[in-house]
């Protein structure tokens, strides 16, 4: 148990820290929080795509590939500390004390959390439907078959064009333990949840105090399907941990005009990271572009954007090259499906037009989002709503908030567009898919909504 | 924090709490329940997910079964016998048949020998003389 969390929880806990520590120099707890969070997510992340390459050359099962990238980093990164100077990170000073209350309700729903986490693991140990049936099954798959591992994609596996951050993780943690364990894939879930919720509170710390940071805890648990659905070992609780870092690494950049520009590099690595882990993850990508590169024309700020640009596409490229170089060369295709029997008897202008259809979806996005998703008596929305009506205040807000916001609007814009095309029966795949979906961006609403107006002096920001 | 302030948000996290204690009650009902407890356990038992068997087999069955590439029967396989990869070709030393009781003399079966039954029209063969 202690090796499985040792490869599992701290290896990578280790890879992101070398890296990240380049950058920034926690000083308190919560901020140790926001680079502990970073450092488990982008190092997981960093970890299992250079798995990749290693696997088309070498193949899963072949040996030495943490001795070989942990020796690299090394390296890389003592030849890299002369050049960068760590800025430092102490959390916002709060113009008011935290309410013990609002701590005494967020510690209660923190333990709650755990509960539910450890029953559910309990429940259900090789977790949900999609964790046994793909997810860790190609992992299976991998690590098991020799040389035949390429036959993990053949087209009769179930959505075998489903990229791999998480898989390969698993299986690189197999691979340098020497067997199989499903205490991988349980780590790997607690890691992430874990990461998400230090990423929320560290990041408000930084940037908005420590009463935002409780708050955010507490609004983030509020919703217990986070936790549920992390321990079902799912890819969505991943995927929201990396929509969240990077909303957070761009509002860091953008929080202080002084702040160095890698900030932006990293954010684009976290988006490229996304579209590694589910295909969502593309739209994402698209969505934080296209909404990022739409304000700054609208307020002709050209230059600006081609310097931000580059940095954010170069973060953002290797993980592009990989994703196209993954679809083109390892999923073989499957044999084609009558026409009228793949789009379920409708071409694409009379999905795109039946007003019934539209229906359907808006009529689940408002159950989802405001009424009362699983689990719950109140929705997100509802809990949102709520909240904005405490805090909301006449003050403009940031043109990097307003673009973040556009950003997940235009990703929730992308799930209905998705919705509306696809092929298959729409009233079943609302019901098994839609409350995943926005869970994977209610961690980002949480930090989003709690960014917005700063009570806090503008004063000891880190530097 | 004024007075409405933290009225509403002690609103908020207590409604977080009461989602919260709901949750726990779905899953303690479920742990209570002699039905459910276990279910995963019993559908995908781990002799199933983590048995050491061949990490790829031949695939074969009843033609009628298998047409259309029987993808269906593939994914029967993958969720029932979860960690085997299929071959197309009848070239592995394991060979997994789908469909009814296989009969004697079925071409793809000659020279294997049955090693067990797998699951309901899943059974699994070896290459070789009994």
């Amino acid at each position: 148990m202690i090796s499985v969390f040792l490869v599992s929880g701290l290896l990578p806990l280790l890879f992101g820290w070398l890296w990240l520590g380049l950058l920034a120099r926690p000083r308190d707890l919560p901020s140790l929080l926001l680079f502990l969070g970073l450092s488990y997510g982008i190092g997981l992340g960093l970890l299992s795509s250079a798995f990749f390459p290693w696997m088309m050359i070498a193949g899963p099962a072949a040996k030495g590939f943490t001795l070989v990238v942990f020796g690299a980093a090394i390296l890389a990164v003592l030849l890299l500390r002369r050049k960068y100077r760590p800025e430092t990170w102490t959390a916002l000073p709060d113009s008011s004390p935290s309410s013990g209350l609002v701590i005494a309700l967020t510690l209660v729903l923190l333990a709650i959390a755990a509960a539910l986490f450890l029953f559910e693991m309990k429940r259900q140990p090789h977790g949900g439907y999609d964790a046994w049936a793909f997810w860790n099954m190609r992992a299976r798959f991998l690590f098991r078959a020799g040389d035949s591992w390429p036959r993990s994609f053949s087209w009769r596996t179930t959505h075998n064009s489903y990229p791999l951050l998480l898989t390969s993780s698993q299986v690189l943690a197999w691979n340098t333990l020497g067997r199989e364990s499903l205490a991988v894939a349980k780590w790997i879930a607690a890691g992430f949840a874990a990461s998400t919720l230090a990423a929320l509170t560290g990041s408000l710390s930084l940037l908005r105090g420590k009463s935002r940071a409780w708050l955010g805890a507490g609004l983030l648990l509020c919703q217990p399907f986070f936790v549920i659905h992390a321990a079902s070992l799912y890819a969505d609780v991943p995927l929201g941990f990396y929509f969240l870092a990077t909303f957070v690494l761009v509002a860091i950049h953008d929080d202080c005009p002084g702040r160095g520009r890698l900030w932006l590099f990293l954010a684009g690595m976290s988006a490229g990271m996304a579209a590694w882990t589910k295909n969502e993850g593309v739209i994402f990508v698209l969505a934080i572009l296209g909404a990022r590169v739409l304000t700054r024309l609208t307020g002709r700020r050209l230059r600006a954007l081609w310097c931000e640009g580059i940095l954010f596409a170069a973060g953002l490229f290797p993980w592009f090259a990989m994703n196209l170089y993954f679809r083109l060369s390892l999923p073989d295709k499957a044999p084609p499906i009558p026409g009228a029997l793949a789009t379920a008897g409708l071409s694409l202008y009379q999905r795109v037009t039946d007003p019934l259809r539209h229906w359907i979806i808006l009529k689940s996005f408002f159950r989802e989002i405001l009424w009362s998703p699983a689990f719950s008596y109140l929705g997100p929305g509802i809990l949102l709503l709520l909240f904005a009506a405490a805090f909301w205040r006449r003050q403009p807000s940031s043109w990097s908030w307003r673009c973040s916001v556009f950003a997940l609007i235009l990703l929730l814009l992308g799930y209905y567009g998705a919705y509306l095309l696809s092929s298959h029966d729409l009233d079943w795949q609302l019901r098994f898919s839609l409350d995943r979906l926005l869970l994977q961006t209610w961690p980002s609403m949480v930090f989003l909504a709690l960014l917005r107006n700063n009570s806090a002096p503008q004063s000891a920001q880190s530097k | 924090m004024t007075k409405i302030r933290a009225i509403l948000i002690s609103i908020i996290l207590v409604a977080g709490i009461a989602n919260g204690l709901k949750a726990l009650n779905w899953e303690w009902e479920r742990r209570s329940d002699p039905d459910l407890v276990g279910e995963q356990e019993r559908r995908h038992s781990p002799i199933r997910l983590d048995s050491q068997l061949p990490a790829t087999v031949s695939y074969a069955g009843d033609p009628d079964a298998l047409e259309h590439g029987d993808r269906a029967g593939f994914r029967l396989l993958q969720y029932t016998v979860a960690p085997i990869l299929v071959s197309d070709r009848l070239d592995q030393e394991w060979l997994v048949w789908r469909g009814p009781d296989p009969k004697a003399g079925e071409e793809a079966l000659r020279g294997f020998t049955l090693s067990r039954k797998l699951g309901d029209g899943l059974y699994l063969y070896h290459r070789g003389e009994p």
